[in-house]
């Protein structure tokens, strides 16, 4: 996974975070895997999901390979969230 | 006005260089716009033929860079019915031009500065820079619940004001303001007048000498043009007051060590070696522009936002700013939709659907804290734009929405 940046935002002590990752394919696996962190949106075509955790952090995912983290409470957040991302999609 | 003939003009439109083989959605054009193939290869031309410098040196090549400048400032004169060339400067952008006269006009302590309450931002930080270093007061003229201009509000806040700097159309929401009007008012009260005319310039046919405005500043970056050019047209008088706000080299016929004597307008102006390359592209693209024509341009526009209105007012939750009727807001549409984040919407349309929109505040981030209105979204087209492309976007917008 290549970090390309991780930013204030909102100006509420947010972070948003943007990071790249060569190949991503949505499968049933990583739904399930994430279902257990997150609450989870998928687009019907699985081009696009989105998770969500309580605090209202967001991480978009695209088959693009693009990752966009908006509203994490901390970089520190963000960095595990981007970890976990890997590790759902990097075998 | 054959909209798939303009399409083939647009290399990024035609797909050969689009590794995913998926054609784009371009609807960001109130930032910036497209550029055709003819200003791209006019400014390969100026690298090609004559890569000099222009107005200092007496050889061959800066005489034809000096010439192919002048012609490209007499077409972008002509455009805006203008014959004397020599009231546009050259500069980097709309931003740079508000700031070159915030900083020339020599305001004091006490002068007052009028703007609308819906400025972008590089027509209201330079005016709070002035309060804050020079006291001059920046009043602002509060506008309509649909943010139209109620002239007679407009003529209750312009008595005593030294300048009327305002928008002419709105970035937010594509609103024309009754410029005209505010010209003649303004005139009467002895203010002078500078119109923010980067959304309109590049979106109808504007008569600078009709209009009589006093100094006008628009990017060539929205016209088809390049990066790093735009325009401040004055009036040659109102120019020749105006200070310089970058000096340097080519600003000044002489120099001693304690004094300067600088050049006519618009020389005075443009310091350092210019943009050659950005210039000559812009003259090309305003010729492009010509030939289309600006009524056509307007009239697309206007055709195509009425559809993306029409279609938009069925989805529950989405409120459209600015004026009801759609042909008021030019090519422009911005909406919120309730409880959805815009900046996901415009992620998700990007990378599932390559359709190209903007969210956020679009740098007119004081209007949506004052109104208290979450980040939008904004549709904002050109000439190459078509009906497709507008169901295209309504269909996946509703997608969208229907997953959020």
């Amino acid at each position: 996974m290549k970090i390309m940046k991780i930013h204030p935002c909102g100006g509420k002590e947010l972070y948003s975070a943007e990071a790249h990752i060569e190949e991503i394919r949505i499968t049933e696996d990583v739904k399930k895997t994430f279902k257990k962190y997150f609450k989870v949106l998928v687009s019907p075509d699985n081009q696009f999901m989105m998770l969500e955790d309580k605090k209202g952090c967001r991480i978009l995912i695209f088959s693009t390979g693009r990752i966009v983290i908006r509203m994490a409470s901390s970089e520190d957040e963000v960095k595990k969230y981007f970890r976990m991302v890997e590790e759902a999609f990097v075998k | 006005m054959n909209v798939e003939e303009i399409r083939k003009d647009f290399p990024i439109l035609l797909d050969k260089d689009n590794k995913e083989h998926k054609p784009i959605i371009y609807f960001d054009n109130a930032c910036m716009s497209l550029k055709p193939e003819c200003v791209i290869s006019e400014m390969v031309r100026y690298y090609h033929e004559f890569s000099a410098c222009g107005g200092r040196s007496i050889h061959y090549l800066s005489r034809r860079v000096s010439e192919e400048v002048e012609k490209a400032r007499e077409e972008i004169a002509s455009f805006f019915g203008c014959k004397d060339a020599r009231e546009f400067v050259f500069v980097k952008n709309t931003t740079e031009a508000i700031n070159l006269v915030s900083y020339g006009l020599n305001l004091k302590k006490g002068d007052v500065v009028l703007t609308s309450d819906k400025e972008h931002n590089s027509n209201l930080v330079p005016w709070q820079m002035l309060s804050k270093k020079k006291g001059i007061e920046h009043r602002i003229v509060p506008t309509r619940e649909d943010n139209t201009l109620d002239i007679e509000v407009f003529e209750k806040f312009v008595k005593g004001a030294s300048l009327v700097s305002i928008v002419h159309t709105s970035n937010l929401d594509g609103y024309t303001m009754p410029a005209k009007e505010i010209i003649e008012i303004a005139h009467e009260h002895d203010a002078l007048v500078l119109l923010d005319g980067a959304q309109s310039a590049p979106h109808m046919q504007i008569d600078l000498k009709k209009l009589d405005v006093d100094l006008f500043a628009f990017s060539l970056h929205k016209m088809l043009g390049p990066t790093g050019v735009g325009c401040l047209y004055g009036k040659y008088e109102i120019l020749e007051k105006l200070e310089p706000f970058i000096t340097g080299g080519d600003t000044v016929d002489d120099t001693t060590y304690t004094s300067a004597q600088f050049k006519d307008v618009p020389s005075k102006f443009e310091a350092g070696l210019g943009n050659y390359a950005g210039y000559v592209g812009a003259g090309e693209a305003i010729r492009y522009l010509k030939k289309v024509g600006m009524k056509n341009i307007r009239e697309h526009e206007i055709k195509l936002n009425r559809i993306i209105d029409r279609e938009l007012r069925e989805f529950d939750g989405l409120k459209i700013i600015g004026p009801e009727d759609a042909s008021l807001r030019g090519g422009i549409t911005s909406f919120v939709v309730e409880d959805t984040d815009s900046h996901d919407i415009a992620l998700i349309l990007s990378e599932g659907s390559r359709i190209f929109v903007r969210s956020g505040a679009f740098c007119v981030h004081s209007w949506f804290n004052s109104r208290r209105v979450p980040p939008a979204l904004r549709v904002s087209l050109y000439i190459y734009n078509t009906k497709e492309e507008c169901k295209i976007f309504i269909e996946k917008l509703r997608e969208v929405l229907g997953l959020l």
